[in-house]
């Protein structure tokens, strides 16, 4: 009797955790599911569609699809993007990098302050971020007439705004804090031991820290590196603002054909094929990751 | 004597690094420094050479009522969207870290999707959605938009402080005749307050800035990095500038206390669990 009044008070108390369990993430759940599952889902629907004169017409076509792989700029405006995130992201290793050694293993007790410092620039709106850098690229922008007043150049540079350079200027500047947060972290958690080690046993700095250093922090590299580049490949506001609107990149295609050719259908195909590339890099860094983290899979 | 080279070389790369990390922090505060320099230039419209400093503009600025509209609607949309992400965000990270459930990893990626998806895609998504409710475009609509982001990154953020929590002060609690909500009240609560403002603070100042997604869903709505874009396609008044310094200023002050806050909290807590 006793046993049984046991066995059912722990399972009414089972039942009780797991009521609670579900209550707590069903909100958040339906949330995603609402405003982030099914907007993608009608995303993808609509890429089927068709449309005629400015509406959109319920369909089964993969003309959007075909369109895309056909039509040259597009090709274009693609490779731009991909160009640009990679440069992106690769300037932001380099520069990161030695940054987050120098936080995690050099600054002492100035540590907290030195990461805090890198990131905040990050939490200010980009719209101002961008605005701040006309400011500075402008023809007859700071850097230019520092230059000009220098002696360096005669005429103020033309190219700096309004041009891939600026974007990637613009955007190198927004995911520098994004890539040194990861790269810190992994940084952080190397064993001085390990690089002492290194050189006890005759390697020089360079050795040490192409055979020790390089290969521990990889994870935050490839962290790093997937956020720059999947960032950078849907970023939007940046070259429209900075790049000058003579080459689109992806993402200005997929605004253009929402807004001002009113075109969903095919807006919504490049942004599944945008979606599709992200997927697929998030998959492959995933397992890169796993290697590098030594984890078995 | 090659002790003293070695020496004198990791001296040397020491200076190197240290020079080299002045230049990152001057590439990262430049801007900030012309935006603010730009806010006191006397002419309306503002470029180089600067021969005349105003604080005039802070006035002008209070006194658009347009700007100060818009800068009252973001504020009043993030403050709805940090709460409403927070409160989303914790039990369901608690959950997450501390319960085994099934299909986890479905869960995970659909609650962290919003990460790592386009911010422009995410924005045409829900432009399609609101076709079936266009009422809700506008306020609601942005709100609801950065609810969907914040509480992504609330929750990430969380589940990783609930992972590291001590469970065991639970456990003992429970042992000492606690019920659920007197632990959650007592415990969770207080030893999560700093992960909990953190959360809230990041949720808000994303959903203050951001453009994209809330441009998308705004219909006649201004927030202010609205209306700092729409101003950026035209001759940009240095209204705009005094507004955004005085932005950013308090941004980077909330962001630097708050975090060096938080560090501090951890410090003491990692103190007093090794004493």
């Amino acid at each position: 009797m006793s046993v049984v009044s046991t066995t059912d008070v722990a399972a009414r108390g089972e039942r009780k955790k797991k009521l609670l369990a579900a209550a707590g993430l069903l909100p958040l759940i339906l949330w995603q599911f609402i405003f982030f599952v099914v907007p993608v889902l009608l995303l993808l629907v609509i890429s089927f569609w068709r449309t005629r004169s400015y509406r959109m017409v319920p369909d089964f076509t993969l003309d959007n699809y075909t369109a895309i792989f056909t039509n040259g700029a597009m090709w274009r405006a693609l490779a731009l993007s991909v160009q640009t995130a990679a440069f992106v992201t690769i300037v932001c290793a380099l520069l990161a990098f030695p940054i987050a050694y120098f936080i995690a293993k050099k600054a002492g007790p100035m540590k907290g302050l030195l990461l805090v410092a890198v990131i905040a620039p990050f939490w200010i709106s980009i719209v101002m971020r961008v605005a701040a850098w006309r400011l500075l690229l402008g023809e007859n922008g700071v850097i230019n007439q520092a230059l000009v007043g220098a002696g360096l150049v005669d005429h103020p540079l033309g190219f700096l705004l309004y041009s891939p350079v600026a974007t990637s200027i613009g955007l190198i500047y927004a995911y520098l804090p994004l890539y040194v947060l990861p790269l810190y972290a992994s940084i952080e958690a190397i064993d001085d031991n390990w690089i002492a080690a290194a050189k006890d046993l005759n390697a020089g700095p360079f050795r040490a820290f192409w055979e020790v250093t390089l290969p521990l922090a990889l994870p935050g590299l490839i962290v790093g590196a997937v956020f720059c580049f999947i960032f950078g490949l849907g970023e939007f506001v940046t070259p429209a603002l900075l790049g000058g609107g003579k080459q689109f990149m992806i993402s200005q295609v997929i605004q253009d054909e929402f807004q001002r050719r009113l075109n969903w259908p095919a807006g919504a195909a490049i942004a599944i094929v945008l979606l599709a590339i992200v997927f697929v890099l998030l998959a492959v860094s995933m397992k890169w990751f796993r290697k590098a983290s030594g984890e078995q899979l | 004597m090659s002790t003293n080279q070695a020496a004198a070389g990791a001296s040397g790369r020491r200076m190197a690094l240290g020079l080299y990390a002045t230049l990152i922090y001057l590439f990262l505060y430049l801007p900030i420094a012309v935006i603010i320099l730009f806010s006191f230039d006397a002419k309306p419209i503002p470029g180089l050479p600067i021969t005349e400093l105003t604080t005039s503009w802070v006035g002008e600025m209070l006194r658009d009522q347009e700007l100060v509209g818009s800068l009252l609607t973001s504020l009043r949309l993030a403050i709805i969207s940090a709460l409403l992400s927070t409160l989303l965000a914790m039990p369901a990270a608690m959950v997450l870290a501390w319960q085994q459930i099934r299909f986890k990893s479905l869960v995970m990626a659909m609650v962290l999707g919003p990460v790592v998806l386009p911010q422009l895609v995410l924005g045409l998504g829900l432009v399609i959605l609101m076709r079936a409710g266009p009422s809700a475009i506008g306020e609601p609509a942005i709100i609801l938009a950065h609810t969907t982001i914040t509480s992504s990154y609330a929750t990430l953020i969380l589940y990783s402080r609930f992972l590291g929590f001590r469970r065991s002060y639970i456990e003992a609690a429970m042992n000492l005749g606690a019920n659920e909500l007197t632990v959650f009240r007592e415990i969770v609560l207080p030893l999560m307050r700093p992960a909990l403002i953190s959360v809230f603070l990041l949720a808000f100042t994303d959903a203050f800035g951001e453009f994209i997604v809330a441009w998308f869903v705004a219909g006649f709505t201004e927030t202010l990095p609205i209306s700092i874009w729409t101003s950026l396609r035209q001759v940009i008044s240095p209204k705009v500038y005094a507004l955004s310094s005085l932005i950013i200023i308090v941004t980077l002050a909330v962001s630097l206390v708050s975090q060096l806050w938080i560090i501090r909290q951890t410090r003491l807590t990692n103190r007093a669990r090794s004493a």
